[in-house]
């Protein structure tokens, strides 16, 4: 699910930089924002932090002690990604294991249905392995939409991604 | 009552080397680790793991538990984050010769994922879904899993966004019928 978040970051301005007045200060501190925006990549609460849509309010600045830095507080709106538990989403497969295959889903690089989610579907080996439904004749494989529902996300603080454990269980799930 | 398993978030259940994703350690223990975290949910009422939350209720997006912050936060359609991000892109476009290389990798996946997963492409038609939606009393999170989704029939509604029916809204089969239909009206004239 995409959000659209309002933050309050606090962005830090170097001594250096400072001697500049009006828009260009302005100009720095939206670039400072960014630039943390981007270094920030994820978090566990907002999901993977994809991109600032308005700056709001741009706070009076207060000097740092010892650095001379000047620290603004700054109030902006930008739109995140994340999964939930018991979210209905669709993902697009990008490799096929014996024991399940791997989607990807918005920033999501690791989505895996198990095959002891998908009892429909019978693993085939061939040069081009997929999943197989006997009755239906449906095929799971590289590149296929599937709409699946998530079973359990874990968000990994080192490296900031997020990774999922989705099912085809239940009505109206399956390849798109 | 019972004991509550922890998972702290520091990877001990993933392979750190997520580059290596052909290695045999990643092939075999990842899945097995995966099923065991679904298994252990399953084995009795006692012995409760909590993947996410470690609050008091467990999170649930098809009961709508997501967290008090998550059904006040104004969710967005997949259609409406590819207007937006477009729209960014060619900002970029236009200040330089390169954008690919001045977007991170989430943006781009993001990009990618939208444009291709976006039921209406007009801006118009973006509109009226999101108005037409907006009618109904949905929580934002319902909103988009529907304008996502596009179900044809209540069945399917039901199926993918299970808590439109519950919480006393009076969401009866012919008011999401009605709403169903008027979302594919709104594809057929896009």
């Amino acid at each position: 699910m995409f959000l659209k978040v309002q933050l309050n970051w606090n962005v830090v301005i170097p001594a250096e930089n400072l001697d500049i007045k009006g828009l260009m200060l302005q100009k720095a501190i939206l670039v400072r924002l960014l630039d943390d925006f981007s270094a920030k990549k994820a978090t566990k609460d907002l999901g993977y932090l994809l991109a600032v849509t308005t700056l709001d309010k741009i706070g009076e600045g207060k000097v740092r002690e010892h650095s001379g830095d000047v620290l603004f507080p700054v109030n902006f709106t930008c739109l995140s990604f994340k999964i939930f538990r018991g979210e209905v989403v669709e993902g697009v497969v990008h490799k096929i294991l014996k024991h399940g295959v791997f989607m990807r889903c918005g920033p999501i690089e690791n989505l895996y249905l198990s095959n002891q989610k998908m009892t429909d579907y019978q693993y085939q080996i061939a040069e081009n392995p997929c999943f197989l439904n006997e009755k239906t004749g449906s095929r799971i494989e590289k590149d296929v939409t599937l709409r699946c529902i998530v079973i359990g996300v874990k968000y990994m603080e080192a490296q900031k991604e997020f990774q999922a454990v989705v099912g085809l269980e239940g009505h109206h799930l399956g390849p798109i | 009552m019972g004991g509550v398993l922890n998972y702290s978030g520091t990877g001990e259940l993933f392979n750190d080397d997520s580059r290596s994703s052909s290695s045999s350690f990643f092939n075999r223990v990842l899945p097995l680790l995966f099923l065991l975290s679904i298994y252990a949910t399953r084995i009795g009422s006692r012995l409760k793991l909590s993947v996410n939350m470690s609050g008091e209720e467990e999170e649930n997006a098809a009961e709508l538990k997501i967290g008090d912050e998550f059904l006040k936060a104004k969710c967005l359609m997949n259609c409406e984050v590819s207007l937006i991000l477009e729209h960014k892109y060619e900002q970029l476009q236009q200040m330089s010769e390169d954008p690919m290389n001045q977007v991170s990798q989430v943006f781009e996946k993001s990009l990618q994922y939208v444009k291709r997963f976006s039921r209406y492409k007009n801006p118009d038609a973006v509109r009226q879904v999101r108005e037409l939606l907006s009618r109904y009393q949905l929580a934002e999170f319902e909103l988009c899993v529907l304008g996502n989704l596009c179900p044809e029939t209540v069945e399917e509604a039901i199926a993918m966004v299970p808590s439109i029916k519950s919480r006393g809204r009076g969401h009866d089969d012919e008011a999401i019928e009605k709403m169903l239909n008027d979302m594919s009206l709104i594809k057929k004239f896009e």
